[in-house]
């Protein structure tokens, strides 16, 4: 099946000190999500809201057992924080970050191949199952449960599809 | 990001592709003296971003000194029209100078990336000189692709295969393999997205020259160019995208009388389809971003009306994590900020605590006309901008 995520999805946060990055973190835990972890290089021992947060994905995924990682980093450290998660073996990699630069994606691409993980993104609105978890930067009100999945390309056109 | 032919080949000299010595001037003196240096023959090109130059008059042969200042007095200063500017043309602000070259044949060659493949490839073909969309449609076989991997960059055998397919021998071909190679490392170290070369030129002697040169840059990536972000010359842009770029809004300026304020560059696409299915064209493409901020719409509103071609606006905007009401404001403060606004704005929002947004809109001094759904604003504002308000 196709869902990716549901109630037993442990998120982890990546950029999470950022202010995009915690707005959305408490947004996606509003919403029901398991948000168990944060990721933000040298802050690592802080909490976000009583969320914890580490220096590494590696060590978010040792303490916390988080199967998915929704990203905020910048553009010019995006690419190295998609590759982090996956060297990591986080199973979902959900990137929203936009801009970065094409040469960093082939990259990416390139190192994916090698590993496991599903990378949903860059810039992309995340992923939800509606009434059971978010990833992404979606409002959650206007998803309504049913057995029609949607698959896009675009944002707010996909709300406007809901 | 485009840039200039003479700032193209400067870097592409930085990489060791071979170029006509030559220097960019913006008097006529300063030409003339730049000939003189060549040796008293040259070649004067207008630099200006679009393509087609020498189609509109904006590359002449010079014989000496004197007739490069005349040629370039006449260059420089022109409204330069070309396939690729339209019918008002670009003022040509400066020329490039160069020696004139004997040329033996002409060839086509670039580096860009091809999505398919997911991977950067070295495009060549026989027929220099010529629109390259054109080979491609009519002898789609006469192109030659060769991918490579970015990691590795391009491999000493494809370049001499691609040398090889362009019917290259002996020494010219070992000198078009440096070149081509010389090619996809500067594509790859500057982050371009494009680096063109047509023609690339064979001479008498067997020697290979990029004759004109082409690059654009990944925007994403001039962050960590700073020397090819300053090559940036807004003057060759529209101001409204000047203006827009500032402000971090994606606008691009088109035909038709519809201003269009849109979050989300998918609504926005699927806005200017739905203006076009009610009769009428869209005079721009903007997106204020999924998020929509007061300022942001403040800013994209004055850009959006400063176009004398617009008749009405569209504003359509999904409002998710961005409330509705917020939006409403931002759009409200806009019109007040700019006083007198006469043209008819339709608004359609939808979304987070859009009842309150409605009422924000209801409730202000300007005489909104406020859309339910994506078809109806549509209607309305193709009404509007008829007169039929």
């Amino acid at each position: 099946m196709s869902i990716w995520v549901n109630e037993d999805t442990r998120l982890l946060v990546q950029g999470i000190t950022g202010k995009e990055g915690e707005f959305h973190a408490l947004g996606c835990r509003d919403y029901g999500t398991q948000v168990v972890a944060g990721v933000t290089p040298g802050k690592g021992g802080q909490t976000v809201e009583g969320i914890p947060v580490f220096d590494s994905v590696a060590e978010a995924r040792e303490a916390t057992g988080c199967n998915a990682t929704m990203i905020f980093v910048p553009p010019p450290f995006a690419a190295d924080a998609i590759m982090e998660a996956a060297a990591a073996g986080v199973e979902l990699i959900v990137c929203i970050t936009e801009g970065i630069p094409v040469t960093d994606m082939l990259k990416v691409k390139a190192f994916m191949a090698d590993h496991s993980s599903r990378l949903i993104g860059p810039n992309c609105p995340g992923v939800i199952s509606p009434d059971a978890a978010k990833i992404g930067i979606m409002p959650g009100h206007i998803h309504k449960a049913g057995r029609v999945g949607v698959v896009s390309r675009s944002g707010t056109l996909t709300y406007e599809a809901v | 990001m485009k840039i200039h032919e003479y700032q193209a080949k400067e870097i592409l000299r930085r990489y060791k592709v071979a170029t006509p010595r030559g220097e960019v001037a913006d008097t006529p003196a300063e030409a003339r003296r730049i000939c003189q240096e060549l040796g008293g023959k040259c070649v004067v090109k207008a630099q200006i971003h679009a393509g087609g130059r020498g189609k509109g008059g904006g590359v002449k042969l010079a014989g000496s000194p004197d007739e490069a200042q005349e040629v370039a007095g006449q260059i420089l200063g022109m409204q330069l029209v070309t396939p690729q500017t339209g019918p008002e043309g670009q003022l040509v602000r400066k020329v490039l100078v160069e020696e004139q070259q004997a040329i033996a044949s002409e060839l086509y060659l670039a580096v860009l990336l091809d999505r398919d493949v997911a991977m950067p490839i070295v495009m060549a073909s026989k027929a220099g000189g010529m629109d390259i969309e054109e080979v491609a449609a009519e002898t789609p076989e006469a192109i030659i692709r060769e991918a490579f991997d970015p990691h590795l960059g391009l491999l000493p055998f494809q370049a001499r295969s691609v040398a090889s397919r362009l019917g290259l021998e002996g020494k010219t071909a070992r000198k078009a393999a440096n070149l081509i190679t010389a090619l996809t490392r500067a594509y790859l170290a500057t982050d371009a997205s494009l680096a063109e070369i047509n023609p690339l030129m064979i001479n008498a002697d067997g020697d290979v020259m990029a004759l004109d040169a082409k690059v654009d840059f990944d925007d994403n990536a001039l962050f960590r160019h700073k020397d090819v972000a300053a090559m940036r010359d807004e003057a060759e842009e529209n101001p409204l995208e000047v203006e827009a770029s500032k402000f971090g809004l994606n606008y691009i300026k088109l035909d038709g009388t519809i201003g269009c304020m849109v979050n989300g560059a998918g609504l926005a696409m699927a806005t200017m389809d739905i203006i076009k299915l009610y009769g009428a064209e869209p005079s721009n493409f903007l997106d204020v971003g999924g998020s929509a901020s007061q300022e942001a719409v403040q800013n994209a509103f004055r850009i959006i009306i400063s176009d004398p071609s617009v008749k009405a606006v569209l504003i359509n905007i999904f409002g998710g994590i961005a409330r509705t009401d917020r939006i409403a404001r931002g759009v409200v403060a806009a019109i007040e900020e700019l006083g007198d606004v006469t043209i008819p704005v339709v608004v359609r929002l939808e979304g987070t605590n859009v009842e309150q947004g409605r009422e924000v809109l209801r409730e202000a001094k300007f005489d909104f006309i406020v859309a339910q759904q994506m078809s109806d604003a549509a209607e309305k504002v193709v009404t509007a901008a008829k007169g039929g308000h």
